[in-house]
């Protein structure tokens, strides 16, 4: 009896300690499976101020330290977005130089200026005397046909008499208003400007929102000045970049409809009525605008001889591996050319070779969403971590064989799945940590969305969460094929008549047709590149861009064009 | 007091941890079970033996067998020992549609005078000689006018018939190669593609009966391998090699002398496993755009229509040239597989989708195949790797410690809770059986009436088996089953079948052959395989098809059509002045083809009472069957007479 007692006492308590020892194996049997996600160190690179002066035809005058001071403010309304305008002149003109208000009057030979572009922070504050002053000696300089344009909308409010002076007498601005309808009517824009209830003595209207002017145009003796009301600054990077929560954060919008987890690009998109436009609506407007300002429609075509701007058709690998040499293969015999953006999981030396082989671009597919390292034993990896952005492009360019890494575009990037950050610039100051040169995440996703999102496929400077340039380019795609892609999307994109200068691009995925067949597609791919011929669209790749950048000596934060 | 107590707390104690060591083992337990299921055995599909079919319809045309010698021999269970005599209905079915079979210890004097044409088996044979009655009446039945064909007869057979000598009698000779040339009659290097053997293996042995009072032969190797001479009013024809064996070991492919099939070409990167194409009797068939049994049986038939008049149901309907069949497998892509009927149903083109079970097809993705046209078949994922399409699990809920391969019948299961009803099947990989005769079992035994699981590998195109046309295989008692095998003639750009080389094949069929083109295109290509030219031949294969004048069918439409072939009875009656024939053609768009020899355009009328032939649309044309003039006459379903009056040349050599 006292042994059966015992025996069972026992025998109870190993079951215990049996089925402990048991629990613990299915628990980090369980966690093999769902493993716990850890977060990877990324490099990054921040905004800084951009300078160059090289004695160009424009010149663009900030005040870096009005734009510092005010991008501590954590807070994007109170953000000076005044480097918003160099990508107005990155597209329109190229090249131009950027000074800083403090170097304005010691900035060299002032005869060589034409067109001078004072940013809302050069004309704030304490710099309006110096402005002045510039104005005086412009003035007296003899200087043909000299441009001034002001971005002064604080600095009317506040009622500064100097600029007032400057405007001339019997202008008042009384209050500062949303401004909603624009002058191009297939498009809403959205920024605040002031509402004139008197017009400047001598000035004309130029551009109107909601019927209410917003750029006036005078003479002041040999000046053509030009007075601008709104905040195109702000404007500019809420329609390219999009629009954060006020604190910077980015809030999941498009994945929350769409069901979708992550945050993707798409999210930062400012405004919901942008989800169908497939017209450049943006570009548009910055092509208005520098007509106001240069008085002449006399943007540079990015690519010689092609007004229009260039098609190119772009490739997301998708983890097909080698597999998805198949494209560019057969673009190979259509005589057409395209990039493929590989991931460097599945895809081996080979299938990079074939790629490369049949004239195709070679670009990064950085992957956050499904690619890990699984450190531990076999059986036994409880964590996954992410592989660095920076660890993904070195990935790809060990990969590549011998004798072609030269040829790969590893600085060129798309995130996989359009992944972005919970932080407005997190994403961009990791991209351009890891050596990404050019961007190409922006893009839509989800039903019912497709076009230009972004108001652009031009590629453009984003800028930091301080104010100034990121020293990386994003530019945005139009429709993905396995996204709600119809074809009458193709008869609106490749209209010539509505777009000019644009970068045309579009993405079918190497796998689509192996999860999501339709005939559709694989219609939409060939017929992307007929169109895009019969538009006489060059079909270029993306590093052309770069390329071309570079030697029309474009004017961009150095690193960008540096990237090899 | 407080030992009682104590005692108690104890028990309890212990009780408490054997309770929760019971609960840890078994949370634990339970969660190891559900992620690591036990696998179960998978119960083996049900058989059911092929049964002998015998037919006495009243056809004009009959094949003779002896179905206990058949049996006799199969109880060998070899190949050497074993009986083809039913290898003949495919001969038969191909070239005439309408014909008895009947058991020879059936057939009297008077019943045999009834038939035209009487095909002698093998087995048929082997009681005729023992037999001195029955012989009578067959040389009795050839003098009298009869057409008798003899499959690779006994030496005493033909001399009951007197006609050769016995000089180097018995002289056998191994055949090698069947040359082409001498079937078609035509130009090889006009057709001749490079690599593509203008000759294939026959696996057989010639006999040499002596020197023969020929009428017409056939040579291969330049031994008279077909001999026909007149005999009294009547004729014979002899196949001096064994015929009824070579028709279906190239079709229906060539076991081991112990009946299994061979791992002979160990391809796809499956070497352990085995597939149909693995039944090919010799690697020239791999690649083959010459369908070598339907080119012999052509010939056959070629020459029995001449020395008989004898009226036949063409193998491809209407005013066509040729059948052609696209199908389509869903290696469980489940509903989006659908895509390519869409884009079909566009052009008004149809299709047969054979459908995987798995997690992601539902009635819908079955709808949408159906509601644009398409046919939905059985794919037999026969694989016992473990993916979610071939297991299923068993449990509570999402609990399922239970795991086993589904078998046919859970396959079937799975499309009947789908609301499909097929009996057309394609095993998934072509993937196929030690025991070559049991998958037709399993089939057989789950009411399938079409399989379409004889195929290329990606090495492979053409006609692996020789042929273009349904056949019904024989099980290992020598009977055949009641269901068809379709062959594919090339499966997307399986060894470079490219749209030039799709061209010339279907051209070719269109010409000669007439025989049913079965393509396929997997929804699934660009998942493990994407190539832009495979969607291209797709799409053009429509195209050329249309082009060759192929009429386009799925698989009910291809089995209605050979059960019409089958069901619609010809009678034919010849005198001097003409050839009359009388058909009831079961279903509309029949077409029926007479030898033109030195035949008039025939006049025609209507035997259904109440109809006109004004009513209805009737087409005579002429057709060519592997240079074979034929008048081609295609009438709607009902019954006709047709009149054609000879000529005088005809007269004078016919009487």
């Amino acid at each position: 009896m006292k042994t059966s007692a015992f025996s069972f006492s026992t025998a109870a308590k190993l079951s215990v300690i049996f089925g402990a020892m048991l629990l613990t194996l299915a628990a980090v049997n369980y966690f093999s499976f769902y493993p716990i996600l850890q977060s990877v160190e990324e490099q990054e690179r921040f905004g800084e101020p951009f300078l160059s002066n090289s004695g160009e035809s424009i010149t663009l005058v900030v005040d870096t330290t009005m734009i510092r001071a005010l991008g501590k403010s954590g807070s994007f309304s109170q953000t000076d977005w005044s480097y918003g305008w160099i990508n107005l002149l990155l597209q329109e003109a190229r090249r131009y130089d950027v000074i800083d208000i403090s170097a304005l009057n010691s900035a060299g030979d002032i005869n060589h200026g034409k067109i001078w572009i004072f940013t809302r922070s050069a004309i704030s504050g304490d710099t309006d005397q110096q402005v002045k002053t510039f104005l005086d000696k412009l003035e007296q300089s003899n200087v043909e046909e000299a441009v001034v344009y002001l971005e002064a909308p604080d600095t009317l409010a506040a009622g500064n008499e100097v600029i007032q002076q400057l405007i001339g007498a019997g202008y008042h601005a009384r209050h500062y208003s949303r401004l909603t309808q624009t002058p191009l009517a297939e498009f809403n824009l959205s920024c605040d400007g002031l509402a004139a209830v008197t017009a400047p003595s001598g000035f004309q209207p130029m551009l109107k929102f909601n019927d209410t002017p917003v750029l006036w145009q005078g003479q002041r003796k040999g000046i053509r000045l030009l007075l601008g009301v709104f905040n195109f600054g702000e404007l500019a990077v809420t329609i390219q970049q999009g629009r954060p929560n006020d604190d910077f954060s980015v809030t999941p919008r498009i994945t929350k409809r769409t069901g979708l987890l992550p945050i993707v690009s798409s999210d930062l998109c400012a405004d919901s009525s942008y989800y169908m436009q497939l017209t450049p609506f943006f570009d548009n407007f910055e092509h208005l605008l520098f007509e106001i300002i240069f008085g002449a429609p006399s943007y540079a075509p990015l690519f010689a001889g092609s007004p229009d701007g260039a098609f190119i058709m772009s490739h997301d690998e998708e983890g097909m591996g080698d597999k998805s040499a198949w494209m560019a293969r057969q673009e190979r015999l259509w005589g057409v050319t395209s990039a493929t953006l590989v991931t460097p999981a599945a895809i081996t030396s080979k299938g990079i070779e074939e790629i490369l082989k049949a004239g195709g671009e070679l670009a990064l597919h950085t992957d956050q969403y499904s690619y890990f390292k699984r450190p531990g034993l076999p059986g036994l990896r409880p964590i996954k971590k992410n592989h660095s952005l920076a660890d993904q492009k070195r990935s790809l360019e060990q990969l590549a064989p011998r004798g072609l890494v030269d040829s790969l575009s590893s600085s060129i990037n798309r995130n996989h799945w359009l992944i972005w950050s919970g932080n407005y610039t997190g994403m961009m100051r990791k991209l351009a940590g890891a050596g990404i040169n050019l961007d190409l995440t922006y893009g839509p996703i989800g039903e019912g969305i497709a076009g230009y999102l972004f108001g652009t496929c031009f590629p453009f400077v984003p800028l930091d969460t301080n104010g100034f340039p990121l020293p990386i380019l994003e530019l945005p795609f139009l429709f993905q094929d396995d996204e709600d892609f119809a074809a009458e999307y193709l008869d609106s994109i490749f209209d010539t008549s509505s777009f000019q200068n644009e970068i045309v691009n579009v993405v079918f995925h190497t796998n689509t047709m192996g999860h999501s067949p339709d005939t559709l597609l694989l219609w939409g791919w060939r017929e992307s590149f007929k169109r895009a011929k019969n538009a006489n669209l060059p079909i270029l790749h993306y590093s052309d861009i770069v390329d071309s950048l570079r030697a029309q000596r474009a004017t961009m934060p150095a690193d960008i064009l540096n990237q090899n | 007091m407080n030992s009682v107590k104590h005692k108690a707390g104890s028990r309890r104690g212990s009780f408490l941890y054997g309770v929760i060591g019971a609960l840890l083992i078994g949370v634990s337990g339970a969660y190891f079970l559900h992620r690591y299921p036990i696998r179960i055995p998978v119960s083996a599909d049900a058989e059911k033996a092929a049964s002998f079919v015998l037919k006495n319809d009243g056809a004009q045309v009959t094949l003779l067998v002896d179905t206990s010698v058949i049996r006799q021999n199969w109880a060998h269970k070899t190949l050497s020992r074993a009986d083809f005599s039913y290898g003949w209905t495919n001969v038969l079915q191909q070239e005439f549609g309408y014909f008895d079979i009947r058991e020879i210890s059936a057939v009297d004097s008077a019943s045999l005078a009834e038939y035209r044409i009487v095909v002698y088996s093998e087995s048929a044979l082997k009681g005729l000689a023992e037999t001195p009655a029955m012989t009578k009446q067959l040389v009795e039945y050839v003098s009298a006018g009869g057409m008798a064909v003899l499959d690779y007869p006994s030496n005493e057979i033909i001399d009951w018939f007197g006609l050769a000598s016995k000089k180097n009698r018995d002289e056998r000779q191994r055949l090698s190669r069947l040359e082409l040339g001498l079937f078609l009659g035509k130009d090889l290097n006009a057709r001749a593609d490079g690599g593509i053997p203008d000759s294939l293996p026959v696996f057989s042995t010639i006999r040499n009966y002596g020197s023969v009072a020929s009428g017409a032969s056939i040579e291969i190797q330049s031994n008279s391998c077909f001999e026909y001479f007149n005999y009294g009013a009547g004729g014979m024809l002899l196949t001096k090699w064994d015929f009824g064996r070579w028709v279906t070991l190239t079709q229906q492919g060539l076991p081991d002398e112990n009946l299994n099939t061979v791992n002979r070409y160990a391809d796809l990167g499956h070497s352990d496993k085995l597939e149909a194409n693995d039944l090919v009797a010799d690697s020239s068939y791999l690649n083959s755009v010459y369908p070598w049994v339907d080119i012999v049986e052509k010939t056959l038939g070629n020459l029995i229509a001449a020395k008989t008049f004898a009226p036949r149901w063409h193998t491809t309907p209407g005013a066509s040239s040729g059948i052609f069949m696209m199908t389509h497998d869903d290696e469980a892509l489940g509903d989006v597989g659908a895509w390519m009927n869409v884009y079909e149903s566009q052009f008004g083109y149809t299709s047969t989708s054979f459908l995987m079970p798995s997690e992601k097809l539902s009635s819908a993705g079955v709808s949408a195949v159906t509601s644009n046209g398409g046919e939905v078949g059985l794919h037999w994922n026969r694989f016992d790797r473990d993916d979610k399409a071939s297991l299923e699990t068993l449990g509570i809920g999402r609990w399922r410690p239970l795991v086993r391969r589904r078998n046919l019948s859970s396959q079937i299961a799975w499309l009947d809770s789908l609301d499909v009803k097929t009996s057309y099947n394609r095993n998934h990989y072509f993937l196929w059986d030690k025991d070559p005769y049991r998958l037709f079992r399993n089939l057989n035994a789950a009411g399938f009436t079409m399989d379409y699981s004889y195929g290329p590998d990606l090495n492979d195109k053409g006609y692996l088996f020789g042929s273009a046309f349904p056949f019904y295989p024989l099980d290992d008692n020598g009977a055949s089953f009641e269901l068809t095998e379709t062959p594919v003639t090339w499966g997307e750009n399986f060894n470079g079948a490219d749209s030039a080389w799709i061209a010339r094949l279907l051209e070719n069929n269109a010409s000669d052959y007439h025989g049913v083109i079965n393509a396929l295109y997997h929804n699934n290509t660009f998942a493990w395989a994407p190539d832009y030219s495979i969607y291209e031949s797709w799409r053009l294969s429509y195209e050329l098809a249309q082009g060759s004048r192929h009429v386009m069918y799925t698989a009910s439409q291809l089995e209605q059509f050979i059960t019409a072939r089958s069901t619609s009875p010809i009678n034919w009656e010849i005198d001097s002045e003409s050839v009359e024939v009388y058909c009831d053609a079961t279903q509309p768009d029949l077409a029926l083809i007479v030898p033109m020899l030195d035949l008039y355009r025939p006049t025609i009328s209507i035997h259904d009472a109440g109809m006109s032939l004004s009513e209805v649309s009737v087409i005579v044309d002429s057709v060519s069957v592997m240079d074979s003039a034929y008048w081609r006459i295609v009438f709607p379903k009902g019954k006709y007479l047709l009149s054609f009056e000879r000529s005088s040349t005809s007269r004078e050599e016919g009487g």
